[in-house]
């Protein structure tokens, strides 16, 4: 009597303990997951899109292509040289963040930062090395002629227009944000300006172990 | 306005040559201006600047002799993220108000002459002109991005 007691409490606590297990894993697949798959602050998902061909020449004359963004992370911003006000800050930010992303001894990835020039007119292969390694010596300077250049805009969904001015005061208007490629060529987030290093790093940290998180699966 | 007073203001103008806003109770609080990266043409320069009459003043024109040439600009990020930089005719200050030119937002634009000429820490001189007579000049330091 007693021993069938016993036996009936240890399955009705074997069952709860089951029950809260499955309950549990429930609850932390829905605040994930949601309706449309996982869900991150400022992670492009579901669908994240894909980049399309581009062919861009780097400072060093070299061909960059859709190719480049492949088996590396890389963070990307469109920009001029001649534009002083949002770019450097941009660029600086950005390359200090890949220098301390890629100091982690944790670090596990490559991870390459791109500066895309849409002013191929004054920001020639020499100026384009002078004005890149400035920022890092591992920032990659690429542009192109205007029609490569708008593809390679179109390959982020974004724009470029150069806007008249008093000679050579010309500006142009541009992209202003950090576009996140994943090694699929996915682009995985787009981080708006001001930017500072910090910022771009935690972003750059919450996607990855969020790509990671999805490949284990 | 009718003819008549169209000429009365006309003549009045013509009459009082002297009437200008001046801008010497502006004060300049803090600001820097960006070295010249290697590879470009143009710099920045940024500040606050406090107007401290009962007066609104406003500010037309900066010139500097270091610089080939002095803009007033205004950059502006949009919803689709694309950043624009659009000429600024003139910056009004209201009374006690401080203006805050700072990055990504109202900055002096400057074409560089040389660009051997600078180095960190450099002072550059700059004028602002409020109206025919009257001009405030102040300096600014030069800093490493
Ligand atoms: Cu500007």
């Amino acid at each position: 009597m007693i021993l069938a007691k016993t036996k009936i409490l240890y399955i009705v606590y074997t069952s709860i303990l089951i029950i809260a297990f499955l309950f549990g894993i429930l609850i932390s697949k829905t605040t994930t997951t949601g309706l449309n798959g996982p869900h991150m602050e400022g992670i492009l998902w579901p669908n994240p899109p894909m980049i399309k061909p581009l062919q861009l020449n780097n400072q060093h004359g070299e061909k960059f292509t859709l190719e480049n963004f492949k088996n590396t992370w890389s963070l990307v911003f469109f920009g001029f040289a001649n534009c002083p006000d949002i770019c450097p800050m941009s660029l600086q930010a950005m390359t200090k963040a890949a220098k301390a992303l890629r100091a982690e001894t944790s670090s596990d990835f490559a991870l390459q930062t791109v500066f895309i020039s849409v002013d191929p007119e004054r920001d020639t292969l020499a100026n384009l090395t002078k004005y890149a390694s400035y920022f890092s010596k591992d920032l990659i300077a690429v542009t192109g002629t205007p029609d490569e250049l708008k593809a390679a805009a179109r390959s982020f969904n974004t724009l470029f227009m150069k806007i008249e001015g008093v000679g050579e005061d010309y500006t142009i208007e541009h992209s202003s944000g950090i576009f996140f490629i994943a090694p699929s060529g996915h682009m995985a987030s787009v981080l708006t300006p001001p930017h500072n290093s910090l910022q771009i790093a935690e972003r750059f940290q919450n996607i990855f172990s969020f790509y990671q998180g999805i490949s284990d699966e | 306005m009718s003819k008549i007073q169209l000429c009365l203001t006309l003549l009045l103008i013509a009459l009082c040559p002297n009437i200008v806003i001046a801008c010497d109770s502006l004060e300049l609080l803090d600001g820097w201006v960006k070295k010249p990266l290697p590879g470009t043409k143009y710099t920045a320069a940024y500040f606050s600047i406090k107007n401290n009459s009962h007066g609104t003043q406003s500010i037309n024109k900066f010139s500097s002799d270091q610089f080939k040439k002095v803009m007033m600009h205004s950059s502006s990020t949009n919803s689709e993220g694309i950043t624009k930089m659009n000429p600024v005719s003139s910056l009004m200050l209201l009374p006690s108000q401080i203006l805050e030119a700072k990055p990504g937002g109202i900055h002096l634009m400057l074409s560089v002459k040389n660009f051997e000429l600078f180095n960190a820490d450099q002072l550059i001189s700059f004028s602002a002109s409020c109206g025919k007579n009257s001009s405030w000049q102040f300096s600014l330091p030069m800093k490493s991005p």
